[in-house]
């Protein structure tokens, strides 16, 4: 199971990909997941072929879009952000701060204070 | 045959039956490998060590392939959907199409009585209740085919592959026509007292069964590799 610091990364990794390729600009499958790993300090704990049928999902949602890298020495595939994934990254983060500040109200102060 | 190639051996096996989404894959997984292996390679482990490293980090070719079949499947159902609404308003319009040839021939024909046609058998109100019900049936096929085209345009749902749509009107309307000519005018009080035995119901259910099932299996996404 995907996690990331021991929590369930089902249902984020879609967050995620959009927010690293809003970042990171247009980028392969590897670059993408090498740039997850590196941002998260290695604690990024993901099978990487997971990464593709979800880039695929999102594509199909029109979230991203992408094409074949004619300069590339093998085939490769490069994937870049569309208007609508990033419309729907930003609605993503609203929702993901929200809940975070939902799960820092109910942990209560003292989760506030053991970890930072 | 090094353990890169052992496992894009097995993917490709995994993935049969996918096909451009599961050659994309292929390509994408091989890339990725030899990407992983490559830098691992750079940054002083063995070849060997590389590459068991790269595949273990992929994850199983089984879990890859299906979670790639779950990721079109979606897709699959998208196109169904999208099949079914278009054939629903192209069955309308047949039914449409059924109705002026049965007024027609209703109006160049003395008035009988048929299993179909209750006790009056009054010419004027069977052609008038034919006429009536091509408006009905047209005007619900409209309605069916101008939503789903701002479903298509604004709301995602997948669009017809080229020739299905003009296809299946074809079918329909060439078998509602043919309905009608053969005396099986498709009164709505018809469609509803007699269902599902109704000639007309059971051939347009098969016809939408069998192009909702071409619509299937014809519903991988046809992107050409270059």
């Amino acid at each position: 199971m995907p996690s990331f610091l021991g929590v369930d990364l089902r249902g984020h990794l879609d967050l995620m990909l959009l927010a690293t390729l809003r970042d990171v600009g247009p980028a392969h499958g590897y670059a993408i997941i090498a740039s997850l790993r590196d941002r998260s300090l290695g604690a990024f704990d993901l099978p990487e072929g997971t990464v593709y049928p979800a880039l695929h999902r999102l594509e199909r949602d029109g979230l991203i879009n992408s094409e074949w890298d004619a300069d590339a020495p093998r085939r490769r595939r490069v994937y870049q952000l569309t208007t609508a994934g990033a419309r729907a990254l930003a609605a993503k983060r609203q929702d993901w701060r929200d809940f975070a500040r939902g799960m820092q109200v109910i942990l209560g102060h003292g989760a506030t204070q053991e970890y930072g | 045959m090094s353990e890169i190639e052992r496992y894009l051996d097995e993917l490709f096996d995994r993935l049969a039956g996918q096909g451009a989404a599961g050659r994309r894959t292929l390509a994408e997984a091989e890339d990725h490998l030899r990407a992983a292996a490559a830098n691992a390679v750079a940054s002083g482990l063995s070849a060997d060590r590389a590459e068991h490293d790269a595949v273990s980090r992929f994850g199983s070719p089984a879990m890859v392939a299906r979670k790639m079949r779950a990721a079109h499947g979606a897709r699959r159902l998208n196109r169904a959907l999208s099949a079914g609404w278009l054939l629903a308003g192209l069955t309308f319009t047949g039914l449409g199409a059924a109705y002026v040839v049965a007024a027609r021939r209703l109006a160049l024909q003395p008035p009988s009585c048929t299993v179909f046609l209750t006790s009056s058998c009054y010419l004027r109100g069977h052609i008038t209740s034919a006429v009536s019900s091509a408006a009905i049936a047209a005007s619900s096929g409209t309605i069916l085919l101008l939503s789903r085209w701002l479903a298509v345009r604004y709301a995602g749902l997948a669009p017809a592959r080229r020739g299905f749509a003009s296809t299946s009107a074809m079918l329909l309307v060439l078998t509602a026509v043919f309905l009608g000519i053969m005396g099986w005018p498709p009164a709505l009080h018809i469609l509803f007292l007699q269902w599902p035995l109704s000639p007309i119901l059971i051939a347009t259910a098969l016809t939408e069964c069998i192009a909702v099932a071409v619509s299937l299996a014809d519903s991988r996404p046809r992107q050409h590799l270059p």
